[in-house]
């Protein structure tokens, strides 16, 4: 018990010194801590470190991206060139959250490729009328609240893809990822007032595109 | 008047809606959100407005995450991995596109290759002004003899045509001789006749002195384009020699102004990579 990982970060933090400040908050999150370590490796061409990083975050920033973008041949895509962009770049890794560093390269290729595809607009977001989601059965198993939750599900993501790609992404980074405004500023390199703005005036769209379907969302 | 709900409408064009949005948020605080409340209470459209927000909010969060994988493995090959880590040049540009300087020497070089197009532009009108005001050697007479015809020298086009003209007496003079009353019409119609392609700027500026020989060189069907390409070349030629006085400067600069935006093109696109 006194070996557990837990009780060891707990151990540490008591006698924190303030010249141990970076350093412990490093160690104190495991996950970065892992993250840091295969980042040097790969700094020093070990390519399977890399990969290893790859194989953590490539289902995360996939998730992500196929949300920005209309199509998952499209998200796979900046995924891809995201990871090779961040090969590329290994060297300007600056310290900080290892997840945050390739999420914002990820946004960064989809917005890149996003702009690049403007004038050739594609279907808009096939996955949205991908039937084969459902959600899982469990107490709201009743057939017309599946129904329901579906059908806002598709007319909320219809209404996404309406909106710009810079009200969409902070949108979803804020809604759907969960990040805060600070950390949404820093991946998309605004201000924070900025990023406010975009998803208050995202909302409004999405409000006014959704202005005859209110009935889904509403009680 | 008018109906109530009519006044509603209007007073709600009015409101600021940010401040509904905000505040469906959760954003504001103090004076902000006392206002919005107010605003929010007091008309009905922000109200259902609100909630509406707050509702597409709780729906957006719970939209479920795409159910299958990527289907692709992301992982880079050792290949991959190679062509991206360049050597040779292409690694210079890129570690050039790395460092700090980058863009602080993209924006000298161009500048630099900016001003230098510029001066060395500048100095190219400062020449041909002087040039167009003091006689030249004879190395470049036909240039200079071209370039004041333009603007209707009459008296140093005549100076020159002769000298310019001169092989043609001598190459066939009796075909020019044979010919001159076909050609005296041909140069009687300004602009049409190979007098007037040849010195086609020349037409009206030309004296009646220099006419002769150019109806001669018109006339003469076989020979006459022995001048004409002739005073071509020495167009040409004066031309060539007036860029080399002139080229080092502007290549220089040229050059300069390409790498120059090439080291802020390459700035650029890394910091899109990285944001």
């Amino acid at each position: 018990m006194l070996d557990s990982p837990r009780l060891t970060i707990a151990v540490r933090r008591d006698p924190l010194a303030v010249e141990d400040l970076r350093s412990t908050t490093v160690a104190d999150d495991p996950v970065q801590r892992r993250d840091l370590i295969l980042l040097e490796r790969a700094r020093e061409g070990d390519l399977d470190a890399f990969n290893d990083l790859v194989v953590c975050y490539q289902e995360q920033l996939f998730a992500l991206i196929v949300r920005m973008v209309p199509d998952r041949d499209q998200a796979s895509d900046c995924v891809q060139e995201a990871f090779f962009s961040a090969y590329r770049n290994l060297k300007a890794f600056r310290g900080g959250s290892v997840k945050s560093w390739l999420h914002r390269i990820a946004i960064n290729a989809a917005m890149d490729i996003q702009r690049a595809r403007k004038r050739r607009p594609s279907q808009p977001y096939p996955e949205l009328e991908d039937e084969s989601w459902q959600p899982p059965a469990g107490e709201e198993a009743d057939p017309v609240h599946t129904a329901l939750t579906t059908e806002r599900h598709k007319a909320l993501n219809s209404a996404l893809a309406t909106i710009t790609d810079d009200q969409r992404a902070a949108i979803v980074l804020f809604d759907v990822e969960g990040y805060d405004y600070a950390e949404i500023a820093t991946m998309t390199g605004v201000s924070l007032g900025t990023v406010k703005s975009r998803i208050h005036r995202g909302r409004l769209a999405l409000r006014d595109r959704l202005a005859d379907r209110m009935d889904l969302f509403r009680g | 008047m008018p109906h109530v709900s009519e006044v509603r409408a209007t007073d709600h064009d009015r409101h600021d809606l940010m401040l509904v949005a905000a505040l469906a948020a959760g954003d504001l605080a103090g004076t902000d959100r006392d206002q919005a409340i107010a605003q929010t209470d007091s008309c009905a459209e922000c109200s259902a407005l609100h909630d509406d927000l707050v509702a597409i909010a709780q729906a957006t969060r719970s939209v479920p995450p795409p159910i299958r994988g990527t289907g692709r493995d992301f992982r880079l090959t050792p290949g991959q991995a190679a062509s991206l880590h360049p050597s040779g040049w292409r690694r210079f540009v890129r570690s050039g596109g790395r460092g700090a300087f980058t863009r602080p020497l993209g924006v000298a070089l161009a500048t630099f290759g900016i001003a230098g197009i510029l001066i060395g532009t500048l100095s190219l009108g400062f020449t041909a002004g002087s040039s167009a005001s003091a006689p030249q050697p004879a190395a470049a007479g036909g240039a200079t003899t071209d370039r004041n015809a333009v603007v209707g020298d009459g008296s140093v086009a005549s100076a020159a045509a002769p000298e310019v003209l001169r092989p043609v007496p001598a190459a066939s003079a009796a075909a020019a001789s044979a010919a001159a009353p076909v050609a005296s019409s041909a140069a009687a119609a300004p602009g049409t006749g190979a007098a007037g392609g040849g010195f086609g700027t020349a037409d009206g500026g030309v004296p009646a002195a220099s006419a002769p020989t150019s109806v001669g060189i018109a006339a003469a069907p076989s020979t006459a384009q022995v001048p004409n390409q002739e005073t071509t070349s020495t167009t040409s030629a004066g031309d060539g020699s007036s860029s080399r006085s002139w080229s080092p400067l502007l290549i220089v600069s040229a050059i300069a102004l390409v790498i120059g935006v090439a080291l802020l093109v390459l700035a650029r696109r890394r910091e899109n990579e990285l944001g």
